[in-house]
């Protein structure tokens, strides 16, 4: 029963405080999305959940077991994936290498055993053929679905995404959706962090709007967006226009 | 042209010594230079004052004078070195210190995102370097590195102050024995040679490693 709860979480940035009192919860194989305008304090809770960046106050757990310690770096829970919006694959190594690197020098996979993984989930993904390519010579979406590999390929029980589709052309949206549907419906935990509201609409059990570093409102999907309190009102006003 | 031929290997005896300094400089200041920039990047504020510090200390003076000081002015204080020590030391102390500005500056180039990539990842900080920002540094830094190279090339020259028998030394022998200015040509020719096989290998090497580009 993997459960990542999130008990009122502080952070400030001098004067401006980025997350004021924020508590959440995903059970295990849940898909939460958190939606919110910019500088909501969204990516900044998910990457206080990878340990990116410390809190300043309250608690990350997982399984009862606290994973982050306030003001105090730590290293990513091993169970934590995580997709950034800019992708951040490592420049200098091809499309293997980036996916077998964590496997080989994580988990301890021989070189022979990481690289039959990352074909498999290459291939799950249609991107095969790319095995041989340099970053640079990869598509928005491309890239963005070789860094979905990279992290599922460590088997993290839950799946961060910051934003993963920000920084893509709109004809690469899609593909990097389609990728991240297949792991929804897969028993994988998400925590998505994103603007696309049909997209969250669509694959989450449950949906979080955020604003001013506040939790506004959290609840199962349907919940959230039928009773709409005014703020999320505005923000989804604010979208459609 | 016989005359060049003549003199020619007492020139190369030199180039021995030349192209020796250069070496031992290139295998130890680039290895130390790395080794200082990450540690400097590990953000650990006392070294980031000792590297910074010693950075300063020998960028800012004179490549002769650290050499004067390790040859003749460390006796003073009880130490002799040999002529190859003092050299050896000298260069790889000065060069390592303009190499370890030049991977910090390839370092901090680096985007960040790739950084935090490695850190979820949880993979060891030791095959980080290795893996992932060694080569990406050393592929941005590479036509500076060549640059530097050059100049070291030139700089062993300085060595002649403190008797050390290297190429133009060699040559200004034979100049003052001889009473032509040939040696002087003769050793600008071997010079050029060498920069030529210098800059044709970083091509090449640069060529190479642009692959990921």
């Amino acid at each position: 029963m993997n459960t990542l709860r999130i008990d009122s979480i502080t952070k400030a940035y001098g004067e401006h405080r980025a997350l004021d009192n924020v508590s959440l919860q995903v059970k295990k194989g849940e898909v939460l999305s958190i939606i919110g305008p910019s500088g909501s304090g969204k990516t900044s809770l998910l990457r206080m959940v990878a340990n990116l960046e410390t809190i300043n106050e309250g608690t990350i757990t997982l399984d009862d077991t606290p994973i982050t310690i306030a003001n105090t770096p730590k290293k990513t829970h091993p169970k934590i994936g995580y997709v950034f919006q800019n992708f951040n694959l490592f420049l200098n190594l091809n499309v293997m290498d980036n996916i077998t690197l964590g496997l080989r020098y994580t988990k301890g996979f021989s070189k022979e055993a990481a690289e039959e993984k990352a074909l498999t989930l290459l291939r799950q993904f249609s991107l095969e053929n790319k095995k041989d390519r340099y970053v640079s010579a990869l598509s928005g979406g491309e890239k963005q679905r070789i860094a979905i590999i990279r992290a599922l390929a460590l088997d993290p029980e839950i799946l961060l995404f910051d934003e993963p589709t920000s920084a893509l052309d709109p004809e690469n949206i899609k593909e990097v959706q389609e990728a991240i549907k297949v792991l929804t419906d897969a028993s994988i935990t998400i925590m998505l962090v994103t603007h696309e509201v049909r997209f969250a609409k669509e694959v989450s059990d449950r949906l979080a709007f955020m604003d001013q570093g506040a939790l506004i409102v959290e609840g199962p999907t349907k919940d959230v967006l039928e009773k709409q309190p005014k703020r999320l009102k505005n923000f989804l006003n604010a979208l459609a226009q | 042209m016989a005359y060049m031929l003549d003199i020619l290997p007492f020139l190369l005896e030199g180039l021995k010594v030349t192209l020796t300094i250069m070496g031992v400089t290139l295998l130890l200041s680039i290895p130390l230079g790395f080794l200082l920039a990450f540690l400097r990047h590990t953000g650990l504020k006392i070294l980031i004052f000792l590297i910074d510090g010693y950075t300063w200390l020998f960028r800012g003076t004179p490549l002769l004078l650290q050499l004067f000081f390790f040859m003749y002015g460390l006796p003073f204080f009880g130490i002799v070195l040999s002529r190859e020590t003092a050299a050896y030391l000298t260069f790889v102390l000065n060069y390592g210190a303009y190499f370890t500005e030049i991977f910090r500056g390839g370092i901090e180039s680096i985007d960040k995102g790739q950084f935090e990539a490695a850190k979820v990842l949880n993979i060891p900080r030791f095959v980080q370097i290795r893996k992932i920002y060694v080569p990406q540094v050393f592929k941005r830094t590479l036509p500076t590195v060549a640059n530097e190279t050059i100049t070291l090339l030139k700089d062993t020259a300085l060595v002649s102050t403190i008797a050390l028998g290297e190429m133009l030394r060699n040559a200004r022998e034979v100049v003052a024995r001889d009473l032509t200015a040939e040696p002087f040509l003769l050793a600008g020719i071997i010079y050029l040679m060498i920069t030529f096989v210098l800059v044709m290998t970083f091509k090449k090497i640069e060529k190479k490693v642009g692959v990921f580009n």
